[in-house]
């Protein structure tokens, strides 16, 4: 027997749970609860919810229960349901640090301008990773709490010290044969020094390769200059053997937007289409390094960039709806959190901040900084997020080093100023780093930030496009669930 | 260096949802906060760089945030020993302690 539809009649006096809300653009509201489950109405249904007045047969004021906006007197099970999805939402603190990044060698074959690190340098001595320095860092890698272990090989190009990532692959695995850790290798490369030795091994390793390509051959090869101007075609040719030696889903690539990347998202699209990828990372240029020497960073701001997202986000959704599925995935990544309960781990979404917590570099001298663009920092002279080295400091040491904890609890952004306040707080994140580097403190002030900026014009951008067309919603939580 | 002087009813408003509000806004305007006889006064000055053009957008802006704010401050009253609650459950028997 059901019990009558009178039996679930709301009964009581309504109380209000914590939700935060900002002001969009188009003038309407986005309400958002503790663990980030949301609802976009006008000023006047969140005047008439704030006010205990909202009339309870609107179809909203069932949609603000069901997401534990609101409870009636009494109600216990809208609390623990929230205490379990926050709790989901942060189960991964226990479980800190995944990915172990080691920069084998700064030595580099090209010359890219927004390059933060590379060097055109013989001298491996000077530049290069020593097995001494390697063990080091294993044995710091098999301390972390966490089950999950990446190690990913990064330069400079790591492929002038295969010798070494050789050793530090068969190392890793001898050291797991009692660890017994879900262990995983990637190689940052251009794909331009690949030989047959190499993916042998990575074929018997099961050694991902991730790469770039900065879009068609003119513009691939005017951002990443090497000598003879080959670039694109060593990567494609790379691309072409590694995905017959590793398969074709072993391979990925990151691209970086340049100026000369602005007008021309739709072809940049078209070459990862072309060349066989199911998605791309429409990705800004960081505020680090050669980029701010030699102006690249300055070359756009943040609105440019934003124009240049939405418009290729526009063009990938029109290509979804003609049949071919393609992903942006830094909108699957922030659609994952604003749709799940599950948290992707992305570090650059994360509070409190991935750095040290989320990720860890060790660099080729022995230094461990808190994030690959720490070690970005340290290259132009500020060396606020070296944690430690490897053969002066412990585990321990780094970990909770204060170098670390205080970035890590200053910018929390549940305490910081605005983000505590602001609705899309719980899709967003903590970038002490970047803050660190453009306003000289690591919490920020959030109106004059780029980072806030952006990440706020993408989410506002996702809300508006899914609140708007059931098509794209459909296809962003497809997207969210591969997260 | 063109200013705007605006006057909130301190009974209406807290010097709390105008500081936040003033934040909410640094990027393009500066404020000097005070009171006044039951007002609460709040001079708004562009920053260097801003056109003059802008100023009424940003007066309006900056009385729709201090209204938002003020709503805020209702909703953080109303929820937070629930919110207090909600993380203390979430939190318990985490192994953390000690």
């Amino acid at each position: 027997m059901f019990r009558s539809a009178d039996s679930y009649a709301s009964e009581g006096n309504v109380e209000l749970l914590p939700f935060r809300f900002n002001r969009l653009l188009s003038g309407a509201y986005l309400l958002t609860n503790l663990v980030g489950e949301h609802v976009v109405t006008s000023r006047e249904i969140l005047e008439d919810l704030v006010s205990g007045q909202l009339n309870r047969d609107l179809p909203i004021f069932a949609d603000l229960r069901a997401k534990h906006f609101l409870r009636f007197d009494g109600e216990t099970t809208p609390l623990e349901l929230l205490a379990l999805k926050v709790r989901t939402r942060s189960a991964r603190l226990a479980q800190f640090t995944n990915l172990h990044i080691f920069v084998v060698s700064l030595r580099c074959d090209h010359s890219c301008p927004y390059c933060q690190v590379s060097r055109q340098s013989e001298d491996r001595a000077a530049f290069d990773m020593t097995p001494e320095i390697a063990d080091k860092a294993l044995d710091f890698c098999f301390q972390t709490p966490n089950r999950a272990v990446k190690i990913e090989f990064q330069g400079g190009e790591p492929l002038l010290n295969f010798d070494l990532v050789k050793y530090i692959v068969l190392r890793a695995k001898e050291i797991n044969e009692h660890e017994g850790r879900n262990l995983e290798f990637v190689i940052a490369t251009t794909l331009s020094l690949l030989t047959d030795e190499i993916l042998s091994f990575c074929r018997e390793h099961k050694i991902l390769l991730s790469s770039s390509l900065d879009g068609p051959k003119d513009l691939h090869n005017k951002n990443r200059p090497r000598p003879g101007q080959d670039s694109y075609q060593r990567f494609c040719e790379g691309l072409t053997r590694a995905r017959e030696w590793l398969g074709f889903d072993r391979v990925g690539a990151l691209m970086t937007t340049t100026q000369a990347s602005l007008p021309r998202v739709r072809e940049i699209i078209d070459e990862y289409v072309r060349l066989g990828f199911d998605g791309i990372f429409l990705r800004p240029l960081s505020p680090y390094g050669f980029a701010i020497k030699t102006k690249g960073y300055q070359s756009y701001n943040v609105s440019k960039w934003l124009d240049f997202y939405k418009e290729g986000l526009s063009y990938i959704i029109e290509l979804n709806r003609s049949g071919v599925p393609f992903v942006e995935q830094f909108t699957a990544i922030v659609c994952s959190k604003i749709f799940t309960n599950t948290d992707p781990g992305y570090v650059d979404l994360m509070s409190p901040s991935g750095i040290g917590i989320g990720a860890v570099v060790f660099n080729y001298d022995g230094n461990v900084f808190a994030s690959d663009e720490s070690r970005m920092l340290a290259e132009m002279g500020d060396h606020s997020f070296r944690l430690g080295h490897l053969l002066e400091h412990t585990y321990e040491d780094v970990m909770l080093s204060d170098s670390l904890l205080d970035a890590l609890e200053r910018s929390f952004t549940l305490s910081a100023p605005m983000c505590s306040d602001c609705a899309f707080e719980p899709f967003c994140g903590a970038d002490p780093v970047y803050h660190h580097a453009t306003q000289a403190d690591p919490v920020g002030r959030k109106p004059e930030s780029g980072f806030c900026q952006r990440n706020m014009g993408v989410f506002e951008h996702i809300i508006d496009l899914t609140s708007n067309d059931p098509e794209v919603k459909s296809l962003f939580l497809g997207w969210a669930s591969r997260c | 260096m063109r200013t705007e002087r605006l006057e909130f009813s301190s009974q209406a408003y807290s010097i709390e949802a105008a500081q936040k509000a003033a934040y909410r806004g640094l990027d393009k305007f500066t404020v000097h906060i005070s009171t006044h006889e039951g007002s609460l006064v709040c001079e708004l000055s562009l920053n260097l760089g801003v056109s003059e053009e802008q100023l009424p957008l940003l007066v309006q802006e900056f009385k729709k945030d201090i209204l938002d704010e003020s709503l805020r401050e209702k909703i953080g009253a109303a929820t937070s020993d629930v919110r207090n609650l909600i993380l203390g459950i979430a939190f318990s028997r985490t192994n953390l302690s000690g």
